[in-house]
C-alpha cells in the first residue's frame, strides 16, 4: 500500500495486472484517475466489458479525505476566527456610536431647553426693545418738537433785536431830526421837509413791523 | 487541495476588499465649533443711529438768514464738521447766518461763499456742525429714481418726504446755468437747501425751487461737486447793511 497521496506522481512500474480500458481502438490505455492495485493472483482474462467495470475510479482513500478534513477544519477555524473578530469590530463600533448618539442626543436635549429659554427670552427682549422703540420714537419727536420750538423763539428773538435796533435808529433818527430842527436856521425847510418824512416813514415801517409781528402772534 | 487553497485566497482577498465597507468608528466630536450669528443688530432697516435720529436728519440744519430788515429760513446740510451747503437765495441780503442743528442747537456762520453758476452757498462755522456728514454721490439721479427730501418746509419741524426723478428739465428761475433737475417730492419756502437723497441715503442733488405743480427742482450733485472741486467758482458773500 503506498502512502503518497498523489500516485499518479509516482507510477509503479508497469504490471500486467494494471486496470486494462479498452478503447474502442483497441489499444491499452493508462488510467490516471486511479492508483494501481497490486494483484497476487494469477490474471485472469475478462471480458472488456468486466475490466471495465473494475477499473472505475475508487474512493479517496481515508489519509487524503483526513487531509481534505484538516484543510477544512483549518479554513473553517480561519473563517470562524475572522467572523469573530468581525462581529467584535462591529459591536464595538456599534457600542461606540451608540454612545456618540446618547451623548449627542444629551447634547440637543440640553441645547432644546437652551433654545427655549433663549427664545423666551428674545420675546421678551423684542418687546422690551418695541416699548423701547416707542419710547424712543416719542422722545426724538419731542427732541424734534423742542427744537422746532427753539429756532421758532429763535427767529422771533432775533427778530425782536432787529425790531428794537429799528425802534433805536427810528429814535436816534427822530433826535436828530428834532436836533435839526432845533437849529433849522443852518438848513433849509426843504431838507428839514424833507428829512421829516424820511424819518417819519421809516419809523412807521418799524411801528407797522411790529404791529405785523403782533398780529402774527395772535393768529398763532 | 490547490483548489481549496484557492478559494481561500479568493475569500481572504473578498474579505479584505469587503474591510472597505465596514462602518467606521465615530470621529471625536467637535468641542470648539462657534456658530456665527446670522443677523447682526447694526445691520438691516432697523439699526438705530445714537441718538435715534437718522443720518440724514442729523446732518440737516436749518438756516437762518438775519437779513436787512427781515429775517427768512432755510435748510442746509453739513459736509464736514464745519462746511455745509444751502442755497445761494437762502443767504442773499444777510446780515448774520445762524444755523439749527436737529437737536437745537444754535451755531453762528463765519463765512458765506455763492457762486453764479447754480444756486448754491457754502457757509462755514466755528463750532463743529456735528459728527454725520453727507455721503456725496458720484453719479446724478436717473428718471424714476426716487429720491428723499429732508429738510424744514416753512421754518418749522424737520421732516422728510419722498419722491421719483422726473428728469432733466430747464431752470424755472433761470438763475442757473447748467440743466437741472425735476421731481415730484413736494416741498414748501423754507425746503431750499434741502439735501436730496437716493436710496442708498447719499445726496444726489440740493433742493432750490418748485413750481405750482408742486414739482421740486434740484441741483444736480455733479453740478455741487464741481463747485466744491473749482473752489475759483464762489465768491465771498459780503455782508449786507
Amino acid at each position: 500500500m503506498s502512502t503518497n497521496d498523489d500516485p499518479s506522481q509516482q507510477p509503479r512500474a508497469r504490471d500486467t495486472s494494471f486496470p486494462v480500458v479498452v478503447p474502442k481502438s483497441g489499444l491499452p490505455v493508462f488510467s490516471p484517475t486511479s492508483p494501481p492495485q497490486v494483484r497476487s493472483g494469477t490474471p485472469v482474462a475478462t471480458p472488456a466489458s468486466s475490466a471495465v467495470a473494475d477499473t472505475l475510479p475508487a474512493p479517496a482513500s481515508p489519509p487524503a479525505k483526513k487531509s481534505k478534513a484538516r484543510v477544512w477544519v483549518v479554513v473553517l477555524a480561519i473563517v470562524t476566527a475572522a467572523l469573530a473578530v468581525l462581529a467584535a469590530y462591529l459591536w464595538v463600533v456599534n457600542e461606540q456610536w451608540q454612545e456618540q448618539n446618547d451623548d449627542l442626543r444629551t447634547q440637543v436635549a440640553a441645547l432644546n431647553a437652551q433654545v427655549a429659554d433663549n427664545n423666551t427670552q428674545i420675546l421678551e427682549l423684542q418687546s422690551d426693545l418695541n416699548q423701547a422703540q416707542e419710547n424712543l420714537a416719542g422722545a426724538t419727536g419731542k427732541v424734534t418738537d423742542l427744537a422746532d420750538s427753539s429756532a421758532n423763539a429763535n427767529d422771533q428773538a432775533a427778530f425782536l433785536t432787529e425790531l428794537a435796533d429799528s425802534f433805536q435808529q427810528c429814535a436816534q433818527a427822530q433826535a436828530s431830526h428834532i436836533s435839526h430842527l432845533e437849529n433849522a436856521s443852518r438848513y433849509t425847510a426843504s431838507s428839514l421837509a424833507a428829512e421829516g418824512r424820511d424819518v417819519s416813514n421809516y419809523c412807521s415801517d418799524v411801528e407797522q413791523s411790529y404791529v405785523d409781528y403782533q398780529a402774527s402772534l395772535e393768529s398763532n | 487541495m490547490s483548489r481549496s487553497v484557492v478559494a481561500l485566497v479568493a475569500a481572504c482577498t473578498l474579505a479584505l476588499s469587503g474591510c472597505n465597507m465596514l462602518p467606521q468608528a465615530p470621529g471625536p466630536l467637535p468641542t470648539d465649533f462657534v456658530p456665527s450669528p446670522s443677523v447682526s443688530p447694526g445691520e438691516g432697516p432697523g439699526a438705530l443711529s445714537p441718538d435715534g435720529f437718522t443720518a440724514a436728519q442729523r446732518m440737516t440744519v436749518r438756516v437762518r438768514n438775519v437779513g436787512c430788515g427781515f429775517i427768512s429760513t432755510g435748510t442746509g446740510f453739513a459736509l464736514d464738521a464745519h462746511t455745509l451747503v444751502t442755497n445761494r437765495h437762502v443767504i442773499e441780503d444777510t446780515k448774520k447766518i445762524q444755523v439749527q442743528t436737529y437737536d437745537g442747537r444754535s451755531i453762528n456762520a463765519t463765512t458765506a461763499s455763492t457762486t453764479t453758476v447754480a444756486d448754491i452757498a457754502i457757509i462755514t462755522t466755528e463750532e463743529s456742525l456735528g459728527g454725520t456728514f453727507a455721503n456725496v454721490a458720484r453719479q446724478d439721479p436717473v428718471e424714476t429714481d426716487v429720491v428723499t427730501v429732508v429738510g424744514y418746509p416753512k421754518g418749522g419741524r424737520l421732516s422728510t418726504v419722498s419722491g421719483v426723478v422726473l428728469g432733466e428739465s430747464p431752470d424755472p428761475l433761470g438763475s442757473a446755468i447748467g440743466t437741472v433737475l425735476a421731481t415730484t417730492a413736494t416741498v414748501e419756502p423754507g425746503s431750499s437747501g434741502s439735501p436730496v437723497l437716493d436710496e442708498d441715503g447719499r445726496v444726489v442733488g440740493v433742493v432750490y425751487a418748485k413750481n405750482k405743480s408742486n414739482q421740486s427742482f434740484i441741483v444736480p450733485v455733479s453740478t455741487l461737486k464741481t463747485l466744491l472741486d473749482e473752489t475759483s467758482l464762489l465768491v465771498p458773500e459780503a455782508a449786507q447793511c
